[in-house]
């Protein structure tokens, strides 16, 4: 199959870079090498690994800022198959230390922990959800995105840059943490819940999404959703993006994500769009979408609405994609989204 | 399709043609745009199949733990009580540095082999362009029948053009590493609006105003102690500025200046600087003074009264 996004070298994320011992390399763990990481009040189980938080010097596994730590405390206890049993996490900074009495202390001292996010740029704001995005570039504020890649990591199957921050963009999504209004104890402050990074100059100049990650205490919340939705909308005002979609390979989560996000959003439009037209081709719905023709051609194929017909031309079965509809519960008749256009500050 | 998107073939049966171009797979629908029929039928027989791509992953690779507890052990002192930040930026700085540095070779390298790819393309273009360029592309495209002419042809013109896009999009991208490596020179506009109780029409007004005007607000050192601040969205200003050397000073460090060649391409970029804002300057007032609604609701949108704005919904964020 050919395409023609292609390009003369694509990084592939899987790369292996002889950064850490590691068999499986920099950017991939198949399995987590932290047990435990507490952000904020919450404890999380990580998914992932992550080598990069750690120093390879010696034949002790310990975090690469506390490698030379002398007042460390020493009863540090590691269990079996891990490198670190417990990482705390700031939940405002995403600062972090396997030291608890620090990170108590930090968070009380964090400039970030404050009622509303100043970090960055708001680029959306939803007064009544509410909902706040925040544009934060990495060569601006460095460590900041240095360290929600290295916490992002743990929830990520595939991501190899942490560190050299500086051609990307996170974009941050803020809300008001659940627990924190019911707890009633103070005005609840806005709080990181996911975020996904941009190549200012990737080499495929329509990609508008290189990693996307709600923080696990956020999820099932259709966060993910609103900041596709969003990409798109940033995608619409950045030269050279009027057709994007997000960089690939796809992992399993995202494949997930993103063949929701299309076939709900072509199902709608498909429906509406063909009613009493004869043909259409690719780049029309594209240019109205804008979504790429080969993102488009993978949703009406796993939607399963493309026929051959005898002369080996294709036809599009509307019946089909009413039927898709029907099965995955999608109204046709109603537009769905998180985003509210008159939120955006772009 | 492959799970990297690429015009190179990966069939690898009689030969290595991993670094080959391919074209006897183009998809019309995709390439080409052809038209697909509007049918209303429902039907399960001889559906389109397009990619491996298009089958979701199985369930057990997206199903991870949501092991979250709430721990109530790790409660902050109270922030009057807080004398210093235990995890100050300093902290990270070293060996974060330090990886940025690894990370970056990484980067380097991977320009090193576009630009060695585009050498290649390049190379690869003047072979078709020979006389005897028949001869050269079966090395670089994938070819059936080298016999047929037709073939040879009709592949040599769709390498080309695909030699032309991938050499014009490596020039895009350069251009806009450039533009992106100026933008990062060049300091962030310190006239924000308050983007919790400015109305959102009034922000994203400002934000268009910015797109529009893709020159980015200018500090122009007066090497007096001052500085002037250049901005599309408001008011030149001087202000003070500790960066900037008084007069004397600024001829102290140039007879302590060791290195005279330097301190000549330095003037001579200070005053390219100077011409160049001169320029953008002008522009600017040329643009200011055309009668557009546009340039009008700019002006107007860009300089809005404190006291105009009303607090939005203020307790909605409480």
């Amino acid at each position: 199959m050919v395409d023609n996004g292609s390009k003369i070298h694509r990084r592939n994320k899987s790369t292996t870079y002889d950064l850490t011992s590691t068999d499986e390399g920099y950017g991939v763990m198949k399995r987590p090498n932290i047990k435990l990481v507490t952000l904020g009040n919450y404890q999380i189980e990580p998914w992932y690994g992550n080598g990069a938080y750690f120093n390879d010097k010696g034949v002790k596994k310990e975090l690469g800022v506390e490698a030379d730590l002398h007042d460390k405390l020493d009863e540090h206890t590691v269990s079996e198959g891990y490198w670190l049993d417990n990482l705390y996490v700031c939940e405002y900074c995403f600062k972090y230390t396997s030291i608890k009495y620090k990170y108590q202390a930090h968070r009380a001292a964090c400039r970030h922990n404050k009622p509303l996010p100043t970090i960055g740029k708001l680029v959306y704001r939803d007064d009544d959800s509410p909902y706040l995005i925040r544009k934060v570039k990495g060569y601006e504020d460095t460590l900041f995105c240095q360290n929600l890649c290295l916490f992002g990591k743990l929830f990520l199957d595939d991501k190899s840059v942490f560190y050299n921050v500086d051609q990307f963009e996170y974009f941050i999504l803020y809300g008001f943490d659940d627990n924190d209004i019911q707890a009633d104890t103070k005005e609840p402050n806005f709080k990181p819940m996911g975020f996904f990074s941009k190549e200012t100059i990737s080499w495929d100049g329509n990609n508008n999404l290189a990693c996307i990650c709600i923080f696990p205490p956020y999820q099932r919340k259709h966060l993910g959703t609103l900041l596709i939705e969003f990409s798109y909308a940033v995608a619409k005002v950045t030269p050279g993006q009027s057709l994007s979609g997000p960089e690939f390979p796809l992992s399993a989560f995202g494949k997930v994500s993103y063949y929701r996000f299309w076939s709900q959003k072509l199902s709608i439009f498909l429906l509406d769009y063909l009613n009493k037209r004869p043909k259409f081709s690719l780049q029309e719905v594209a240019e109205l979408t804008g979504f790429r023709k080969e993102d488009i051609m993978l949703t009406l194929d796993y939607m399963k609405v493309l026929q051959v017909q005898k002369s080996g031309d294709l036809s599009i079965l509307l019946g089909n994609i009413r039927q898709f509809c029907l099965d995955h519960k999608i109204d046709p008749t109603q537009e769905t989204g998180m985003l509210k256009v008159d939120c955006l500050i772009i | 399709m492959s799970n990297k998107r690429t015009l190179r073939s990966r069939n690898s049966k009689s030969q290595d043609l991993s670094n080959l171009f391919n074209f006897d797979y183009i998809n019309p629908y995709v390439q080409k745009s052809k038209a697909i029929k509007v049918s209303s039928k429902t039907s399960s027989v001889n559906l389109y199949h397009y990619s491996e791509d298009s089958k979701l992953p199985p369930k057990s690779s997206t199903q991870k733990p949501m092991n979250v507890k709430l721990v109530d052990d790790i409660e902050s002192p109270r922030k009057s009580k807080l004398r210093d930040d235990p995890l100050e930026d300093s902290i990270y700085e070293t060996f974060h540095k330090q990886m940025w540095r690894q990370e970056s070779r990484m980067v380097n390298s991977d320009r090193l082999r576009l630009m060695s790819d585009f050498d290649t393309l390049n190379n690869q273009k003047k072979q078709l362009d020979q006389y005897s360029w028949d001869k050269f592309l079966p090395s670089i495209t994938k070819i059936n029948n080298v016999n047929d002419h037709e073939e040879l042809e009709r592949k040599r013109l769709l390498t080309l053009n695909e030699i032309d896009r991938r050499m014009s999009q490596y020039q895009n991208w350069k251009k806009r590493l450039e533009n992106f490596k100026n933008q990062k020179k060049l300091s962030e506009n310190s006239y924000k609006l308050d983007e919790y109780s400015t109305p959102i029409d009034v922000l994203r007004q400002s934000r268009l105003s910015e797109r529009e005007l893709p020159i980015r607000p200018i500090k122009l050192i007066l090497n007096n102690g001052y500085s002037l601040y250049i901005d599309a969205n408001s008011t030149p200003k001087i202000v003070k500025d500790s960066n900037s050397l008084t007069s004397d000073e600024v001829v102290t460090k140039s007879l302590h200046s060791n290195d005279s060649r330097r301190s000549k391409v330095t003037t001579k970029a200070t005053r390219n600087l100077r011409l160049n804002t001169r320029s953008v300057i002008k522009k600017r007032l040329i643009k200011r003074s055309l009668p557009s609604k546009k340039s009008k609701r700019i002006t107007r949108s860009v300089q809005p009264k404190i006291s105009d704005i009303l607090p939005v919904n203020k307790s909605s964020w409480r």
